[in-house]
């Protein structure tokens, strides 16, 4: 088990074109940690993943695993186990053989080899398809093999680049679980990639969002923020970080800054309406532009003494009932994105769409951001109850 | 097809197999020919596709093979008789007309009735005979109704020897028309294969399935670096390559000749008239299978090579490993294309190969087109002769003409 530190590590592919697709990337990421890159298309996660694997040349920066500084090592020195996204089972070979593969290569004892095998076979349910090939297992067998063939050869850091995502949703819950399960067992880092934030949620001790650079293309870093899950769902530093863990996403509505207390802010939203959020904004100035940030699963009956933040009223433009929650899309002209405004209730609501709903707005639910979307701090967390 | 069809799809499809069959005996038209025209007796390039029994010979094909054919002519002006002697046995006296000048020899003798139980041509009598021949007692001889009894007993069943050793002839009686009317006296000629025909179909096969062995070897890693290896002016070198490869080999014979002689001189064994030489020429004919690998290696997905890479593989045993096993229907083919092209080319080969026992079976069967005599008969042996290791290999390959190998390896 080993560590993996990342310093101001950046990629440029076409070095005459002079883009980046990283940049400054500083990860510290400790022994037994199962940290989650998560990001938009295009942002990198993958490309982060395969430098350190050691698929994909540094252009600059080191890449310290275990210590040691591994930039010019080949992947198979590494000491680090991938499985792929589109599982890269050798068709040609048994499962047994799969797995074997790199003991075989290493010149192992045949027993060695068998025992190591049937042992993770052991691990990961696979003890009755060891001499079937590929083609003739299921989805989450094949995702399973090629864990297996990462288990097998011991590594101390575990890659995974999107393997959940060519299965079912069903499976893809079942294996979210083994994956949780294997990583209490084996105890092992772990680094996921993956565009799907409930396994971002769920699984990581701490999670990695990163931006493409494409969409700001002067920024110092593409990496937005590296903390706990929690930490990025109640303290974002930015406007994309916010936007980009919950779902459904995060409400935006522009407004200026009316007053600025210690511990509290009231924002004047374009439409007029006065809402109090619980953020310190003294660094900025009575006037400033801003971003009143919302989730929808936050937003409370107007009539409820949650309400305390102030109060919303659009019109309905689609409802979706679940059965398990109610979602309402509403069209407000202070939104940010188009007219988008949207509440997530647990709670069956009376309305139909073209009425006119009016939405409360606890102010320890707020979030703020300035013009350039780094957000103030929170001075509240709102509980759900 | 599960899509629902119009009615006339009926009709559409019989015109579509009934095309197919006229298309398809139209290729095997030439086929038919050269097979034909291989069991006709004579070297003529006309005549009837099937062949007639009456005129078929397997002639042409016992030269091929490397037998000798044994024919019967008519000696020209011959006259037949036979000399009673005292004991009661016969001496046969023959006097021929041959290159213009008479001659006549007289057997040793012989009781007729020993040679009457002989069965067939391969058992007959051999007597030796003599050109000293002294005054014939007209007496002796027999009459001629005796004499043509005799011709009918003896036909096929004794053979006549002149001469000594090398010079030796052999002469034999035969009916001179079907109803055997009359009988005369026939040479033996045996003809010698005049062309090491199987010698050339083992030059073919050997140098064809080396060349292609290598072939394989030499297109399979430069597809690989190709496909998979990322480094400066890999389109070029490719599209280069190709452009190269349109001019045919035919336009640089002069210059492929000087280059093996040279090269001859340094690597004997390389040289001119030798098959590592010729083997060596056809190397260069890479850049279409480069192509056609280098796609190949393109369908299967790189994660692969990747994981392979990460498990502990360099990137040669990932190639060997991973790559290959998958790739073998390509490999199949190429291996075909390459032995196809060997045993057929022709222009390059009758360059380099010099001696008659080194040639191919594509240069060699154009010995039998002497230029006022085309032996088409022998030729066509031979031309058939060149189409039966392509056939074989061709139906022994087919076993790894699978699809599907991926199969499992990748999702999506």
């Amino acid at each position: 088990m080993a560590d993996v530190l990342l310093q101001k590590v950046r990629k440029n592919y076409n070095p005459v074109l002079l883009k980046d697709t990283l940049r400054n990337i500083n990860l510290d990421i400790k022994d037994g940690d199962f940290i989650v890159f998560v990001g938009p298309s295009g942002c990198g996660k993958s490309t982060l993943l395969r430098m350190i694997a050691g698929l994909e040349d540094i252009t600059d920066g080191d890449l310290m695993i275990g210590g040691k500084r591994v930039n010019d090592v080949p992947p198979s020195q590494r000491n680090i186990g991938m499985v792929f996204q589109s599982y890269a089972l050798y068709p040609h070979m048994t499962v047994f053989e799969n797995m074997a593969f790199g003991l075989k290569l290493k010149k192992m004892d045949k027993e060695e080899i068998r025992r190591r095998v049937v042992q993770a076979a052991d691990v990961l349910g696979l003890e009755a398809f060891l001499e079937r090939k590929p083609k003739a297992l299921s989805g989450g067998q094949r995702q399973r093999v090629a864990i297996g063939r990462c288990i097998v050869q011991n590594p101390s850091v575990f890659l995974f680049d999107e393997p959940l995502s060519n299965l079912d949703a069903a499976l893809r819950v079942k294996m979210r679980l083994e994956i949780a399960k294997l990583h209490r067992e084996l105890n092992a880092t772990i680094i996921y990639v993956t565009h799907d934030q409930v396994e971002a949620m769920t699984l990581a001790d701490k999670i990695c969002v990163l931006s493409p650079l494409a969409m700001n293309p002067q920024t110092e870093s593409n990496l937005e923020q590296f903390g706990a899950p929690l930490e990025l769902y109640n303290h974002p530093v930015n406007k994309f970080v916010a936007g980009f863990i919950g779902s459904p996403k995060m409400n935006f509505l522009k407004g200026e800054i009316e007053s600025v207390a210690e511990d509290k802010c009231v924002v004047k939203l374009s439409n007029g309406e006065k809402i109090t959020a619980c953020v310190d904004a003294r660094r900025a100035q009575v006037g400033n532009t801003v971003t009143l940030g919302v989730r929808p699963e936050h937003l409370v009956k107007a009539d409820s003494d949650k309400a305390d933040g102030g109060k919303i009223s659009c019109k309905v433009s689609v409802t979706e009932n679940l059965g398990a929650e109610f979602f309402v899309y509403m069209d407000c002209e202070s939104s940010e994105v188009g007219s988008d405004f949207t509440v997530k209730s647990d709670c069956e609501l009376d309305v139909r769409p073209g009425d006119t709903m009016e939405v409360g707005i606890p102010s320890s639910a707020c979030y703020l951001f300035d013009e350039e979307g780094k957000a103030f701090p929170r001075t509240a967390v709102y509980k759900r109850s | 097809m599960a899509i629902v069809q119009p009615k006339s799809l009926k009709y559409r499809k019989a015109a579509a197999h009934i095309f197919m069959l006229f298309f398809l005996s139209l290729i095997m038209f030439p086929l038919l020919m050269i097979v034909a025209i291989s069991f006709r007796q004579g070297n003529y390039s006309v005549g009837d596709v099937i062949p007639k029994l009456s005129t078929s010979t397997l002639d042409h094909w016992r030269l091929a093979l490397g037998f000798d054919v044994t024919k019967l002519n008519r000696v020209p002006g011959s006259v037949v008789n036979f000399v009673n002697t005292d004991d009661g046995k016969v001496q046969m006296y023959v006097s021929t007309k041959e290159d213009d000048s008479f001659r006549a020899f007289i057997s040793e003798a012989f009781d007729p009735e020993d040679v009457k139980k002989v069965e067939s041509l391969d058992d007959a009598v051999e007597v030796s005979s003599s050109f000293d021949v002294e005054s014939i007692d007209s007496g002796k001889l027999s009459d001629s109704d005796s004499a043509f009894a005799l011709c009918k007993l003896l036909a096929h069943k004794i053979v006549v020897k002149t001469g000594e050793g090398d010079s030796s002839l052999r002469y034999i009686i035969d009916k001179n028309d079907k109803e055997g009317t009359s009988y005369g006296i026939y040479k033996e000629t045996i003809t010698p294969p005049p062309f090491p025909v199987l010698r050339w179909l083992w030059n073919s096969v050997k140098v064809a399935f080396i060349t292609s062995f290598l072939i394989i070897c030499l297109s399979t890693t430069s597809a690989y670096a190709f496909a998979r290896m990322k480094f400066a002016g890999k389109n070029t070198i490719l599209n280069g390559m190709l452009i190269f490869q349109m001019f045919p080999a035919v336009l640089a014979l002069v210059a492929i000749y000087a280059l093996f002689d040279k090269i001859g001189e340094y690597i004997p064994w390389l040289g001119l008239n030798t098959h590592g030489g010729l083997i060596l020429s056809y190397m260069g004919g890479i850049a279409l299978h480069i192509w056609t690998i280098k796609g190949y290696f393109e369908t299967i997905d790189a994660s692969l090579e990747e994981a392979a890479a990460i498990d502990g593989a360099t990137p040669w045993q990932a190639f060997r490993l991973i790559l290959l096993p998958l790739s073998v229907p390509i490999l199949a083919v190429v291996f075909i294309l390459a032995f196809i092209a060997t045993v057929a080319e022709v222009p390059v080969a009758s360059v380099l190969l010099l001696d008659m026992d080194e040639l191919t079976l594509a240069v060699g069967a154009q010995q039998y087109l002497y230029p006022q005599n085309y032996l088409w008969g022998d030729f066509a042996a031979a031309a058939v002769l060149s189409g039966l290791p392509i056939t074989i290999v061709f139906l022994l390959a087919q076993r790894w003409l699978v699809g599907g190998l991926t199969a499992g390896g990748v999702k999506g």
